[in-house]
């Protein structure tokens, strides 16, 4: 009975870590997943900055051209 | 007898001349010494204001500085603030970045809900990136639309000898200026359609993992 009782308790202890252990490991690959977002995020933010910028300078240029197809 | 007293009258001249003397020279002593001192003091005393002006300087020196830190700091807040939309999950990102924590609780999320919560927002992000970018290719359509009439418009005008051939020259060196920076914009909007079709593919990947 005694015997009985302390395979029951190794059992429900290597389940109960083992869940962890998956648990664990399902986290650190959402964790890894949502840096690479974040970098690729950052990435397309500085990208999206400098194609604001350049759009600007471009409509600048645009209006030179206005001008040229008005005149 | 006379000798004596004739010695003792001497000795006492000579002594009260020498002590009036010695009080004389005393005094004169001591007035320069009173000179030197106060002039010591005068000294001491400039030294200690220059010192204070200086102090005075250098904290003028550090505040201007600090301000000057602060609107930096500031400017560069906004701008971020403008940019990134998200700052608060973007702290709680750099704080699971240091703990490096799994599972455990961040802002009052397990780490499994602070990805998702993560993910979430950045498929926000990609959507408000699409919508941007859409727009930047209809600006860059208009633009080459612009460039196509100017292009014509100058070449009619060389043909009935409206305008001369260096300004002609000078025209369509314009154009192309424009041309060439619509070109680069177009690229580089390639570029971040790619980047932002990869990102939602890791968005989509994430949401498979969490059914």
């Amino acid at each position: 009975m005694k015997l009985l009782k302390l395979l029951v308790v190794a059992i429900v202890f290597t389940a109960t870590s083992c869940v962890d252990k998956k648990a664990q490991e399902e986290d650190a690959k959402l964790e890894e997943a949502v840096q690479e977002i974040e970098k690729i995020a950052q990435d397309i933010e500085s990208s999206s900055k400098e194609i604001s910028e350049e759009i600007k300078d471009v409509e600048a240029d645009l209006q030179q051209l206005d001008s040229i197809i008005k005149n | 007898m006379k000798s004596i007293k004739t010695i003792i009258t001497v000795i006492a001249l000579f002594a009260f001349l020498g002590t009036h003397s010695t009080i004389a020279q005393s005094n004169k002593g001591q007035e320069k010494k009173k000179e030197v001192k106060e002039k010591k003091e005068e000294i001491k005393e400039k030294r200690k204001e220059i010192k204070e002006e200086k102090k005075e300087l250098r904290e003028i020196k550090k505040e201007t500085q600090q301000e000057e830190r602060k609107e930096v700091q500031k400017h560069d807040d906004d701008d971020h603030n403008k940019n990134t939309g998200d700052k608060k999950a973007k702290e709680a990102m750099e704080k699971i970045n240091k703990e490096k924590a799994y599972g455990k609780d961040k802002d009052g999320l397990t780490g499994k809900e602070f990805g998702h919560a993560r993910a979430e927002q950045a498929r926000n992000e990609t959507k408000n990136k699409e919508r941007q970018l859409s727009e930047n290719e209809e600006s860059i359509q208009q633009g080459r639309s612009k460039i196509k009439e100017a292009e014509e418009k100058i070449k009619k005008a060389k043909e009935e000898k409206k305008i001369s051939d260096a300004e002609y020259e000078e025209k369509e060196k314009q154009i192309k200026a424009a041309e060439n920076k619509l070109d680069n914009v177009e690229k580089k909007v390639k570029e971040t359609k790619e980047k932002l079709k990869k990102q939602k593919e890791k968005l989509e990947k994430i949401e498979k993992d969490k059914e």
